[in-house]
């Protein structure tokens, strides 16, 4: 039986140099993967923020409108009576009948009295010069006032959502790209033939190539607070 | 090692054990094959997430749109009714020869309805006699909003799903793959031939997975367009508006973009029914059905427009799948017996109404005894049974309403015998019906009174209101405020109940239903009066009017009589 020579046995320097790769790059990977899943957790905050922007949205306008027409109905009661005593006052200069005109002069009191009743059932701010109601600007008010109180805009929620994760699938790129780099470093570490340079250099280049993606992806890119 | 022996190529190749180094060189790719189906499973998680979250922001906008859109027209509603108000305080002024006060009521009618867009055209005629267009209203306001929202919502609830199952199975990819790295390891912990089995059934499952995984990565996902979508709200809008031509060109054009639109199918389907392009409808609620919208109102839908063309086998089958899809619907169950009527299939009709009736007697009981009361649903389910027999007795005489619908005449079978059936089973309903609504039981010992056919006749008066005398006949004319139902009873006793109903243009208006104790003893002529004489504005609307009459809740008698048209200009 024939032993085997040292040389055969004993790793070489270039097999140490090939281990100590992939265990860097494996160490990178496995950082850049913490990185990822953190990103996506973010992603998946940003997703529920903008639900409850969306939800808080929706509430506020439902409120709001239910709101504006609760008092454009007051409005509208209060227009009613209050033209028909104007309507009846001023048929009331054409009218010679005494007992006519005490009639008419009754029904327009009661008609303005109404007015006055109903006018408290709705806020007379908004009320235009020409008697009309804004009811626009009843509604941006409410939701000036929502929007101060609740967070009520949900899309740039989203928009930082989306962006999370394709920064999730561009680091998961970058994760794949090194994992090709291990396996570069460990078939020119089993090789022992020539092409393991080869096998080397596609490693060497393929880690340089990750590595840079990374730092241009948490640079330049950005898209996520280091947590 | 022996000097002299040649190294096979594996040996030549790598550094010591030629089988552990290969077996790390297949370790290692199939690690950057878990590390690719990572990246898949990632981005098929994250797409299916960002697709859920969409669609619950989508079902959180259409239920606020739909809020609000209630809500204005509402309101809108509101304006409109203290419209009317004001226009019948001119009306009553103006009978009252009081012109001033009539004028301005008028004012103030014209004033108020500049304050809502639905007092103007397009959708009200201030000076026409119709009544606003809620539906066109309601349409612009909110409903196609609303709708393109719930759609989107669906889409991209469906859109979640498949890559929720994308994920799912790529989970299972690198389950399998796990599978096969333990393999490959434990290749190089055991001598001999079988490490090479090992590795072999390893490379089969990392062969298979590979292909999973193509198979799975180009797997179509049900993507819907915003054109389609769109393209369906607006075929909705146009429907509930009643522009039904113009609504099917939009179902068309949302088809067009997208050939699998289940719901588009379903609702072109409703419109050409609406259409009575049957046979249209037919076709899309198959499709519909073939393109995954297989529910309840698909098949109840498809059962009665294949009733409706006279094609009961078919119309028997679809109905019993919408059954056996919603077995609690008893609209559908007596959709089921209709269909066999009309084929002639006596017997089977009464076994399968008699199934129906129990199914509902069954659920009246069944929530009064826990103190409910049952959804008004079911009354409306019974009401359009009793309909649709009257509806094909009418047409088996030759005598089809406006309203009717019901299979062509001769497509049945001995019409003689089916009416006859129809007529009975129609009373059996109809007693069951309101026994059910007014003591939670089916009716009792079945009423022996004597009731003639109601005749009708207009009552005539002088100008102190004394009465001179009556009119007996079947139509009366326009500006008719009052008709006397006559009739003749004999078994009748003091003490029991008596329910009138009115059905106009075949359907009934509970506003004129009216409960009653008997009190005029066991036999006579009576005359019971329905009347809006008590305005002196209002009279009978033109058309026509069914009385039906139930003594302690079983059907005894009815009548019709018609109110003519206005012949003025």
């Amino acid at each position: 039986m024939a032993v085997a020579s040292d040389a055969e046995t004993r790793p070489d320097r270039f097999q140490t140099a090939m281990a100590i790769m992939i265990a860097l790059v494996t160490l990178f990977g496995a950082a850049l993967a913490s990185r990822t899943a953190l990103v996506g957790v973010q992603a998946g905050d940003e997703d529920f923020y903008g639900l409850t922007a969306t939800l808080n949205a929706e509430e506020a306008r439902a409120v709001n409108t239910t709101t504006l027409y609760g008092n454009y109905r007051a409005y509208t009661a209060y227009t009613r009576y209050n033209e028909l005593g104007n309507l009846i006052s001023a048929d009331l200069e054409e009218v010679a009948d005494a007992q006519e005109r005490d009639a008419l002069t009754h029904q327009m009191n009661t008609a303005w009295s109404l007015a006055v009743a109903v006018n408290y059932f709705f806020p007379t701010r908004y009320l235009n010069r020409d008697g009309g109601y804004d009811t626009e600007r009843e509604l941006g008010e409410a939701w000036a006032e929502a929007a101060s109180q609740k967070d009520v805009y949900p899309e740039p929620h989203f928009a930082l959502a989306d962006s999370l994760r394709a920064k999730v699938s561009r680091l998961l790129i970058i994760i794949i790209i090194l994992t090709a780099a291990v396996w570069f470093f460990t078939l020119a570490q089993s090789l022992r033939h020539v092409i393991r340079y080869v096998c080397m250099l596609g490693g060497f280049g393929l880690t340089g190539l990750g590595v840079a993606m990374a730092v241009l992806e948490e640079v330049l890119v950005g898209g996520g607070r280091f947590l | 090692m022996s000097e002299g022996k040649r190294r096979s190529f594996i040996e030549v190749l790598f550094h010591g054990d030629p089988f552990e180094r290969f077996v790390v060189a297949i370790i290692t790719s199939v690690a950057v094959l878990a590390a690719v189906v990572t990246l898949l499973q990632t981005d098929a998680s994250a797409r299916a997430g960002q697709a859920g979250r969409d669609a619950q922001r989508y079902a959180i906008q259409a239920m606020g749109r739909r809020i609000t859109g209630y809500v204005t027209v509402d309101y809108a509603w509101y304006a409109y009714q203290v419209n009317e108000e004001l226009d019948t305080e001119a009306l009553m002024a103006e009978r009252a020869d009081d012109a001033a006060a009539a004028a301005r009521y008028r004012a103030l009618r014209s004033r108020l309805s500049e304050l809502t867009p639905f007092l103007a055209p397009p959708y009200y005629d201030p000076n026409g006699n119709a009544g606003p267009d809620l539906q066109h209203y309601e349409a612009d306001t909110y409903l196609v909003a609303a709708t393109g929202l719930a759609e989107r919502y669906a889409a991209a609830a469906a859109l979640n799903n498949a890559w929720t199952a994308k994920s799912n199975a790529y989970v299972t990819h690198l389950t399998l793959l796990a599978v096969s790295l333990f393999l490959f390891g434990l290749a190089t912990t055991v001598p001999g031939w079988i490490r090479w089995l090992f590795v072999v059934v390893g490379l089969f499952i990392t062969a298979m997975v590979v292909l999973w995984i193509g198979w799975v990565t180009v797997r179509p996902l049900p993507v819907l367009t915003e054109r389609a979508i769109d393209a369906y709200a607006e075929g909705v809008g146009l429907a509930h508006r009643r522009d039904l031509e113009g609504a099917v060109a939009a179902y068309d054009r949302a088809l067009a973009e997208a050939p699998h639109y289940a719901n588009a199918y379903y609702e072109r389907a409703n419109t050409r029914y609406d259409l009575a392009d049957y046979e249209g409808a037919i076709a899309d609620y198959r499709a519909a059905q073939v393109a995954g919208r297989d529910d309840v109102n698909v098949a109840w839908n498809l059962g009665w427009t294949y009733y409706l063309l006279g094609r009961f086998d078919e119309a028997i089958a679809a109905s019993r799948h919408a059954v056996d899809l919603s077995p609690d619907q008893v609209g559908v169950r007596f959709n089921v017996a209709l269909a066999y009527l009309a084929a002639g299939q006596i017997e089977r009709a009464q076994i399968e109404y008699t199934d129906a009736m129990d199914v509902a007697t069954r659920q009246v009981a069944g929530v009064a005894e826990g103190g409910d009361k049952p959804p008004a649903s079911l009354w409306t389910y019974m009401d359009a049974a009793v309909r649709d027999l009257e509806g094909l007795i009418a047409q088996l005489r030759g005598e089809p309403r406006a309203w009717t619908e019901a299979p062509p005449p001769d497509k049945v079978a001995d019409p003689e015998t089916v009416v006859a059936a129809a007529v009975e089973i129609s009373r059996q309903l109809k007693s069951l019906t309101v026994a059910l609504e007014y003591t939670g039981r089916p009716p009792g010992v079945t009423v022996t009174a004597k009731v003639s056919p109601l005749e009708f006749a207009k009552p005539t008066y002088d100008s102190d209101g004394n009465l001179l005398g009556r009119t007996i006949a079947t139509a009366f004319p326009y500006g008719t405020d009052r008709v006397l139902a006559l009739f003749d009873y004999d078994g009748m006793q003091d003490g029991q109940e008596v329910l009138w109903k009115l059905y106009f243009n075949g359907y009934e208006d509970p506003a004129w239903r009216l409960v009653e104790v008997w009190s005029l003893g066991k036999s006579g002529s009576a005359e019971k009066p329905f009347s809006l004489s008590y305005t002196n504005l209002y009279q009978f609307t033109p058309g026509e009017y069914k009385i039906e009459l139930y003594v302690d809740n079983q059907f005894v008698q009815e009548g019709v009589f018609e109110i003519e048209a206005d012949e003025a200009p």
